[in-house]
């Protein structure tokens, strides 16, 4: 092999081995890294401990929403609550102190139905487990309350609980001439209830 | 590929600063006119500058990355590369000049002259004559919202990185375009895809034959590896701060609402959304149309190039400065100054059309109206 040759095959062995560098990194880049907006708010939350006592209601209407909570895939809060904005949100929230069996979580949510789309579909998990489906059918943007059923295994020794809602049917009303919002809806969150524990010390 | 013909050097710095000039008289004047306090004074001049984003590169400079607003909630300075914060903050450091603005306004206009020599002398390099080189120039020296290359914005700095990367690998000269390719992928999230442009280049250049044979002309494939490294860097000290090597895109999606839709259904929806929408999407329109005419002189990498870089600056669903974004894309303004090469009228009256909107664009920056952001 002359000179040239030699450098020329450890040029190509280094971009070769440079290449599989970048994928490997990359690789490394997208299984481990988290989305560190949502990390933070999540970790604000749980950080405060539980919900105080006598805290019955947790609203998101702009004037008394706890940003941390919306942690991710919400749009900004209006007077009334907050619209989701992605196919994926998640939820922190404080769980009450002293709460031993199942907990109970209601919902007072908006449903951005209307004509063209008249169901609206959310999956809501914990921890990697669907724990309820609801479905609402109520009309243009008509006012719903959902229950959730948190089991108590999910809910041992934790200060917060993160949940995942997906909305299949989410759509952007400009796209379907359904009014100027470019915002992609899935739900409308207004407050959200731990029912039965408030006056728990 | 090598060009004779030297750069016009002292007639582009003239262009520049002509159009530098028409620029800040046009910001003056409306701020003038408009009761606002203007003086023809450097402080004046510096403040007009500076709107959006040069704020929030203010704030890279101020106190590093993660800095946010709280009005702005999941918006944060990791949605700006660093490069750009990085030579500023050197300028600021080597000059021994307090105001960032400043250091940014001046990094800018350097870079702008020597992208414009560049842009002149690719434009050469793709067989252009010097009066098509010169029209080239003279179209960027006098886009629409030209003011962006004095401020403490990007579009200077990638625009000379990238006119730099191209005529490197044009001449063959694979190391200074491989370095050129990694500054510009740490200068803007779309900086990256130059490695579109490179292995077309390359192809076009080595042949299919030799293009499957890397164990011939190995040096040829440098650009390519070395174009992500920026990004890379960016990535890796974003993971080691926040544990989000993407840190970047997770704040546009939380602060700024981005999220990835179809293309064509997202024009549709900001043609339907308002005038500053429609003014964006006509620019980016109008610059892929010239983009189609690169492709009919069978400038195959540079509308390679454009067209990866289209789709995700129109795949987003916000239609937020889809011009600044598409008017770096210098290629489509060679090809349009080809195109009207023997259409004296028609060049007239594009230049005539450029200077009322720009104008128009001008005052609404100076007043810091939203179709400007």
């Amino acid at each position: 092999m002359t000179r040239a040759a030699f450098w020329r095959w450890l040029l190509l062995l280094t971009l070769l081995a440079s290449g599989l560098g970048y994928i490997a990194l990359f690789a490394f880049f997208v299984s481990q890294s988290e989305d560190h907006i949502a990390a933070r708010r999540r970790d604000a939350v749980c950080a405060r401990g539980h919900l105080p006592v006598g805290t019955q209601s947790i609203s998101f209407a702009s004037t008394a929403i706890d940003r941390d909570m919306v942690a991710s895939g919400w749009s900004g809060p209006e007077d009334w609550g907050l619209w989701s904005a992605e196919r994926r949100a998640l939820l922190v929230l404080p769980t009450p102190a002293g709460l031993t069996g199942d907990g109970e979580l209601e919902f007072d949510l908006l449903a951005p139905t209307n004509r063209k789309f008249p169901l609206a579909t959310v999956d809501v998990a914990l921890a990697g487990r669907t724990l309820a489906q609801w479905q609402l059918r109520e009309g243009v943007n008509k006012e719903s309350s959902q229950r959730l059923l948190i089991p108590a295994e999910l809910l041992a020794g934790r200060s917060c609980v993160i949940l995942e809602l997906r909305f299949a049917h989410a759509f952007r009303p400009s796209k379907h001439r359904l009014g100027r919002d470019g915002r992609l809806l899935g739900i409308g969150l207004k407050a959200v209830r731990w029912q039965g524990t408030a006056a728990r010390p | 590929m090598q060009v004779q013909s030297p750069t016009p050097w002292m007639k582009i710095v003239a262009i520049a600063l002509a159009s530098r000039l028409l620029l800040f008289f046009v910001g003056l004047f409306t701020l003038y006119v408009h009761g606002r306090d203007a003086h023809l004074d450097w402080a004046t001049w510096v403040e007009l500058s500076c709107r959006w984003d040069c704020g929030w590169y203010g704030t890279i400079l101020a106190h590093g990355y993660g800095y946010s607003f709280p009005e702005q909630p999941g918006a944060s300075n990791w949605a700006f590369y660093p490069l750009l914060p990085l030579l500023v903050g050197s300028v600021q450091k080597l000059a021994g000049i307090a105001d960032y603005r400043v250091a940014g306004m001046l990094a800018s206009s350097v870079l702008f002259v020597l992208a414009l020599g560049l842009i002149h002398r690719y434009a050469r390099l793709l067989g252009n004559s010097e009066r098509i080189a010169a029209t080239s120039v003279l179209l960027v020296a006098f886009l629409p919202q030209g003011i962006v290359f004095s401020s403490t914005y990007t579009e200077s700095l990638f625009l000379c990185l990238l006119a730099a990367t191209m005529v490197a690998l044009r001449e063959q000269r694979f190391l200074l375009a491989g370095l050129c390719a990694a500054a510009l992928s740490a200068t803007r999230s779309n900086g990256v895809f130059i490695v579109v442009f490179i292995i077309v280049q390359t192809w076009l250049q080595l042949g299919t034959r030799n293009f499957l044979r890397p164990w011939q002309q190995p040096q040829a494939y440098l650009p390519l590896l070395m174009a992500p490294l920026g990004a890379f860097a960016f990535w890796s000290y974003a993971y080691l701060e926040t544990g989000d090597a993407f840190a970047m895109a997770t704040t546009v999606r939380h602060g700024w609402g981005w999220a990835w839709e179809s293309p064509l259904s997202n024009l549709a929806m900001w043609w339907k959304s308002g005038p500053n929408a429609r003014f964006w999407v006509l620019g980016s329109v109008f610059t892929v149309g010239c983009t189609v005419l690169a492709l009919r002189y069978r400038w195959y990498a540079e509308a390679a190039f454009a067209a990866v870089v289209f789709l995700l600056i129109w795949g987003g669903v916000v239609p937020n400065s889809l011009w600044r974004y598409s008017m770096i894309l210098f290629p489509a303004w060679i090809a349009l100054a080809r195109a009207l090469d023997a259409r004296e009228s028609v060049r007239m009256a594009l230049f005539a059309a450029m200077g009322l909107v720009g104008g128009f664009v001008m005052h609404a920056w100076a007043l810091q109206l939203m179709i400007t952001i």
